[in-house]
């Protein structure tokens, strides 16, 4: 799988670089999301992204939480309702909600 | 710290794109829970690696895991499980399966852009042609390419059930060739180019060869090949043939969503090729 093989290709990459890194993935999705369950990002210290959890929106918001992870070692459940015009300001009118879990790794 | 023994089994099945599942404890609430889990992985073949921290809890994943690892189009999914203290818990069960492999017999022009979008799609695609003058890396990029005649395929062409057979040779002997072979092989799913009459004639052919062509042989032919999108162009007939094997893969059915309710089928309600 293409995908999966350029995150992991990116994990390798982290670890001989010994670079921390958090794992972003999609662990629940309520209605229309782009990216379905499983679907994965990896995001360095240096704030690298490789991978895909959303067709664009959630990217940036999820690799500030990776930030946190990393510093402090502690998973993150985090809730996306993509519905919520008012907090996005973005209107992006797709009737999900998201759940993505950033975990660090090693 | 997730950097666990679980986690770097799962990293190596998927690098070798072997089948498997890495069952992750959600820790939603770092105080609620006193479970010392650092994942749990578990293969194909049912062998485990790495903890949940509670051996109840592990008994239900490991089940569920192995549940779906026999289902031919798995999901990933958050699961709710309880322990025997009634303490619920989120777990979720994310679910490897490898891509299948394309193998295409024939290097012509119009197998190209075949190659092309098969390959972009994350397919491993293998082209087998004995003409070593169109079966070329410069033609076919991202592709593993076979020199072989049809003598050569039992040595050189490996085809198993996770692997998808697209015969475009446009040479009516040279498919008769590859689909005797492919036929024989358990291949999911084998595209033949051309109409009807044209597969029909082949078919014949191998029957008057003295083999036999059973009716589950049959199930797997698919002829004409590709959506029906009214495909003219080689690239317009690649993009129909790349769709209907996105489609079989993930077990749909093809056609326009337009008016659908859900775009996802749930697991359990997949179509039949499912």
């Amino acid at each position: 799988m293409l995908e999966n093989a350029s995150v992991i290709e990116a994990i390798r990459a982290a670890r001989k670089n010994d670079k921390k890194t958090a794992l972003a993935t999609v662990v629940r999705v309520h209605g229309s999301a782009y990216r379905r369950e499983g679907a994965k990002m990896i995001i360095d210290e240096d704030e690298k992204r490789v991978g895909m959890i959303s067709g664009g929106c959630l990217e940036s918001d999820v690799a500030a939480v990776a930030k946190e992870v990393i510093a402090s070692g502690i998973p993150v459940l985090k809730k996306y309702d993509m519905d919520e015009d008012l907090v996005w300001g973005l209107g992006l009118g797709c009737p999900g909600k998201v759940e993505i879990y950033i975990e660090p790794i090693s | 710290m997730k950097k666990s023994a679980a986690f770097d089994a799962w990293l190596a099945a998927v690098e070798m794109e072997k089948s498997g599942v890495i069952a992750t404890l959600l820790q939603t609430n770092p105080t609620q829970g006193k479970l010392n889990s650092e994942g749990l992985f578990i293969s194909k073949d049912h062998s485990f690696v790495g903890s949940l921290g509670d051996a109840y809890l592990e008994e239900q994943v490991i089940q569920l895991a192995k549940q779906k690892l026999a289902e031919k189009n798995p999901s990933s999914e958050t699961r709710i499980f309880q322990l025997l203290n009634k303490q619920e818990v989120a777990i979720f069960i994310d679910v490897f399966v490898p891509q299948p492999n394309i193998l295409i017999f024939g290097a012509g022009h119009d197998a190209i852009p075949v190659a092309n979008f098969i390959a972009a799609s994350g397919f491993r695609t293998t082209i087998v042609d004995q003409r070593p003058l169109y079966n070329t890396e410069e033609r076919f990029p991202n592709t593993e390419r076979i020199i072989a005649r049809a003598a050569d395929f039992k040595e050189k062409v490996i085809i198993g059930d996770n692997t998808y057979v697209i015969v475009m040779n446009h040479h009516l002997e040279r498919d008769q060739e590859a689909l005797t072979f492919a036929l024989n092989t358990k291949a999911p799913y084998i595209g033949v180019l051309g109409p009807r009459s044209r597969r029909d004639r082949i078919i014949n052919k191998i029957k008057a060869s003295g083999a036999a062509v059973t009716e589950s042989q049959m199930s797997r032919l698919y002829n004409p090949i590709g959506l029906d999108i009214g495909a003219r162009t080689p690239e317009e007939i690649a993009i129909s043939i790349a769709a209907e094997i996105i489609a079989i893969k993930n077990g749909y059915p093809g056609g326009f969503l337009k008016d659908s309710e859900f775009i996802h089928h749930a697991s359990t309600v997949r179509g039949e090729n499912g």
